[in-house]
């Protein structure tokens, strides 16, 4: 009996041993639930993540103001309206297992006085003038109308915002090497003072040749895509436009892709698959790489883009 | 081109320091990190908690440990939460989105490592060796944002978090080796079973945790009691050394350790140091420990770092900071604790169960008992013969002192009711209790149990035959003596103890036909009614017979042990006539046929010797013992010499 009775009091002291167990359990549950405290890793120069900048290029791809004159592929993006701007390029068009060539010139001095507004206060662009002769590696270069196209209330309107030169495919695109450009000056329209004269070398970037290597098929929301270039320095970068062309031909540049200069790049699947199916029948994927100078020439800033660029046109699978 | 992530899944580290494996005080300290073949000795439930807090830029504390743990014989069951093994990298993954005003809008990724949960089981073979596993379930979440293009009345770009599981399951096994109380070993493997749950994109199973194979040695090494040094080596070249040294104070045990590790991953060699300290009872163990790394914890680190050398520990690794651990452990024993344990046993001898009175105050078995406390112990010892107990029989409590050995006697009772002729072997189940309901040790050995007829051969011994049939002797007796009523209510009543004895003796040998060889069949006694029954018997079985007939009706009787010469020996009975010395002559003239000897009272009595194998009369028979007693016992000094026993039935 005197045995059964320290056996019920050992028990007793286990229970409560047990309930004292529950509370600091319990204490500790409530208050020592929170997760560890993230490390936060930083990127740095020597990563070998490649660096990568996506950004919308037309808002509305139906917006016919968006192919305009100089921009009808992105390549030259958004160009401050103040300056003046001068773009070499040496371009090839991939499509159908066949490559054409063309080198392209052009300089535009627009004028900031002359702003064109369009449909609810929006800057469509600014008047341009020339006057004199530009010369790109010694060929003088055309004086050709200078106009946009944009919509207002749903129409489709050009208008006439100056001149500007142009040399297409009259002179020898040279990758890595040089194009002289000079310029001499003469007077400007409506009496304005326009009287530059400026000579000099522009460097132009290695030839760029990219491929693009498309899998699965946007119907099911399998398509993935990779493209792959001749890389450089990976500290530079480039820039691969995607695009689509209409079923009436028409280009829509969508994204702009900058990225390192580091040859492979896979594009995120919701760009490719999530692209409207009855609009578009055709990707263009636009690689460009760059050199982008920014000078004061005769009082005035300019900037001058010197790019490689090679388009791949391709159909949707 | 990217290199992959050098990630290991847990491996030798402990949090709350690297503690002797063999302290059963400790013992809940050590995790499955240094203990894979999940080695303990605890002795019922377990319950442990570690709760810590990180010393990085912010201090974040958390519970990084629940442990349950059981012992079901040599089987023991451990299963643990750890909800803070958690290891979180956060980083922009390089990408980003520009908006329509030039801002960038950054792309994040964040990598989560944990240690969910993980199950131990261990089978001690032996009190040296003891083998088993462990497996432990992580989880590998890779959230990453990615870009996202909505088309609607305007194309934009949002972020979209594209997540990826790695989760898979770690199995590793173990053996633990104690040769001495100095000495302890284990080998376990490392990542020897990795089981994965799901597979991930081979952009990102680059940054799984490794699951490279490996082997871990762990030896411990205690020279004094209060002493332990403990080291443990992977290899990989990674290793732990933890040195511990105890005390006693407030009835538990003080226990101060401390711990270095070195991880290929990490600078210095030394990486890092675990100071501790622990109390414990046999209640609970509280210990504060503190890892300190001694390289600077709180800098800036580049993902290139994390890409090119990764994480080899969720733990433990490069990234984890200073830390405070505080550590509960509680056992709950509803196993009672030994208090004594058992040495050895020795059966003093084989059991007879004619010898009931015997085992009453002679014990059948002395059993070594150790006191294992340090205080002072109460110990009850019990036993219970298979076949011949129903239940325990107790023995007087013994007292012990602390960490004394003491000699314990078992005696036993044998039932009345107990009558199985043959021998055979059996055995004792022995007990020693404390203060518990259940024993504090028990073991078992072999036992002789004789028959119901086997006699030891000590002629003390055969009143036991002459007790257990007293009833029918009594019942015989009464019978003839009825027949002589008339004659001996007539006679003088001095003389009616004599008459008596001679008239059973004369109708006792008149049923007897034959007296056996005493050689034969010596350890064996023949009850009363057995030699009416045979008619007949050894000088042991007719003494018997006669001296329960005598016994019965009252007549108090001797046996006459007369020791072996020769091998061979002798017993006959001496019968108390109750008369005095100076009564004698009412039975005979010749002085050499009585001896005399003095009752309780001090009162000199006539006994007279009587040859029971003299199957002829009464005459005769006192003739032949009187005569074989003068010679023996008296003008050979038999009684003198201790050659002749005489030894009285009650």
């Amino acid at each position: 009996m005197e045995l059964k009775m320290i056996y019920f009091n050992i028990k007793l002291v286990q229970m409560k041993r047990i309930i004292l167990l529950f509370g600091v359990i319990t204490g500790l549950l409530l208050t020592g639930c929170n997760n560890p405290a993230p490390t936060e890793l930083v990127q740095d120069n020597t990563s070998s993540q490649n660096q990568v900048q996506y950004q919308v290029i037309t808002k509305d791809p139906t917006d016919a103001s968006y192919s305009n004159g100089y921009d009808t592929t992105g390549v030259t993006s958004v160009i401050p309206p103040n300056i003046y701007f001068i773009n070499i390029s040496g371009t090839k068009i991939t499509e159908n297992n066949s490559t054409r060539r063309i080198s392209f010139a052009q300089a535009l001095f627009t004028d900031k006085s002359r702003p064109l507004m369009g449909q609810g206060g929006r800057l469509i662009g600014y008047g341009a003038a020339i006057s004199g002769m530009l010369k790109f590696n010694g060929i003088t270069a055309d004086s050709t109308p200078y106009r946009i196209r944009f919509s207002v209330k749903g129409n489709i309107l050009d208008s006439l915002l100056g001149s500007m030169f142009v040399l297409n495919n009259r002179f020898n695109f040279n990758y890595g090497s040089q194009v002289h450009i000079q310029y001499y000056s003469g007077h400007g329209m409506h009496g304005n003072p326009f009287n530059p004269a400026f000579d000099f070398y522009i460097a132009t970037p290695q030839e760029i040749n990219g491929s693009v290597k498309l899998s699965g098929r946007r119907a099911n929301n399998s398509l993935t895509g990779e493209v792959e270039w001749n890389k450089l320095n990976p500290a530079d970068s480039i820039d691969l436009i995607l695009g689509v062309v209409s079923m009436q031909g028409s280009t829509f540049p969508l994204f702009k892709i900058r990225t390192l200069d580091r040859g492979r790049l896979v594009i995120p699947t919701k760009l490719l698959n999530d692209i409207p199916a009855a609009k578009f029948n055709k990707f263009e994927f636009t690689f460009i790489r760059r050199i982008r100078i920014n000078q004061r020439e005769s009082g005035k800033d300019m900037v001058i883009l010197s790019q490689s660029i090679h388009s791949i046109i391709l159909d949707i699978p | 081109m990217m290199l992959a992530a050098n990630i290991s899944a847990q491996s030798s580290f402990e949090l709350s320091g690297y503690w002797l494996p063999g302290n059963p005080r400790t013992t809940l300290l050590n995790g499955f990190e240094s203990n894979p073949s999940s080695f303990s000795l605890l002795k019922d439930w377990g319950l442990t908690m570690l709760y810590g807090s990180d010393f990085s830029n912010s201090i974040t504390s958390n519970l990084y440990l629940i442990s349950l743990s059981k012992r079901i014989g040599s089987s023991f069951l451990t299963a643990r939460y750890t909800p803070g093994y958690q290891k979180d990298f956060v980083f922009n993954n390089g990408q980003s989105i520009v908006l329509h005003d030039s801002t960038t809008q950054p792309l994040d990724s964040k990598f989560s490592y944990k240690e969910l949960f993980g199950l131990g089981y261990s089978y001690k073979f032996s009190d040296k060796v003891s083998a088993g596993f462990t497996f432990r379930y992580f989880t590998q979440d890779f959230n990453q944002e990615s870009v996202y293009p909505v088309f609607s009345d305007t194309l934009y770009l949002v972020r979209e978090n594209d997540d990826e599981k790695a989760d898979f399951w770690r199995g590793d096994i173990g053996v633990n080796y104690s040769p001495s109380n100095l000495i302890s070993l284990s080998f376990s493997t490392l990542n020897l079973l990795n089981v994965n749950a799901n597979t991930v994109d081979p952009q990102i199973s680059r940054y799984e945790l490794k699951n490279d194979k490996g082997f871990l040695a762990e030896v411990s090494f205690s020279p004094t009691k209060y002493l332990g040094l403990n080291l443990l080596y992977e290899t990989s070249k990674d290793w732990m050394a933890g040195l511990n040294n105890f005390f006693n104070a407030f009835n538990g045990d003080f226990g101060i350790s401390v711990t270095a590790f070195h991880d290929q991953y990490q600078t210095p060699y030394i990486a890092g140091i675990i100071p501790a300290i622990s109390f414990s009872t046999k209640l609970f163990g509280i210990s504060l420990s503190g890892v300190k790394y001694f390289s600077n914890r709180n800098v800036v680190h580049a993902f290139s770092d994390f890409q090119n050398s990764g994480l080899d520990n969720i733990i433990n690794n490069r990234y984890s900071s200073d830390k405070a651990v505080l550590t509960l452990t509680f056992t709950l024993n509803t196993i009672p604790e030994r208090s004594v344990e058992f040495l050895d046993v020795n059966i003093l001898n084989e059991i007879f169960p004619i010898l009931s009175d015997n085992y009453l105050d002679k014990p059948f078995a002395i059993a070594k008992v150790v006191n294992v406390t340090d205080h002072v112990v109460n110990a009850k010892p019990s036993s219970r013969i298979e076949g011949l107990n129903n239940g325990k029989i107790e023995s007087p409590v013994v007292t012990i002192l602390p960490h004394d050995t003491v000699e314990v006697p078992f005696y036993t009772i044998i039932p009345a009711s107990y009558d199985k002729k043959k021998a055979g072997i059996s055995y004792v189940d022995f007990y020693l209790n404390t203060t518990n309901e259940d024993p504090d040790d028990q073991t078992q050995k072999p036992i002789l149990i004789n028959g119901i007829n086997s006699w030891d051969g000590k002629v003390v011994n055969l009143r036991y035959f002459i007790k257990r049939d007293y009833e029918y002797s009594m019942n015989y007796a009464k019978n003839i003596l009825s027949r002589y009523k008339g004659e001996l209510d007539t006679m003088s009543y001095a003389l009616s103890i004599f008459y008596k004895a001679r008239i059973l003796f004369n109708n006792f040998v008149s049923n007897l036909v034959y007296a056996a060889n005493p050689n034969a069949e010596a350890d064996y006694v023949q009850f009363p009614h057995e030699t009416m029954q045979l008619k007949g018997g050894n000088c042991d079985d007719l003494s018997v017979c006669y001296s329960s007939l005598l016994e019965s009706v009252g007549i108090q009787t001797a046996l006459v042990d007369y020791k072996p010469v020769n091998g061979i020996g002798h017993v006959n009975v001496l019968v108390n006539t109750q008369l005095s010395p100076e009564q004698a002559r009412l039975i005979t003239q010749n002085d050499s046929k009585y001896f005399i000897r003095k009752n309780e009272a001090g009162h000199a009595e006539i006994w007279i010797p009587v040859e029971t194998t003299s199957l002829t009369n009464f005459e005769k028979a006192w003739d032949l013992g009187a005569q074989k007693f003068d010679e023996d016992a008296l003008d050979n000094l038999g009684l003198a010499k201790g050659n002749v026993q005489i030894v009285d039935v009650y």
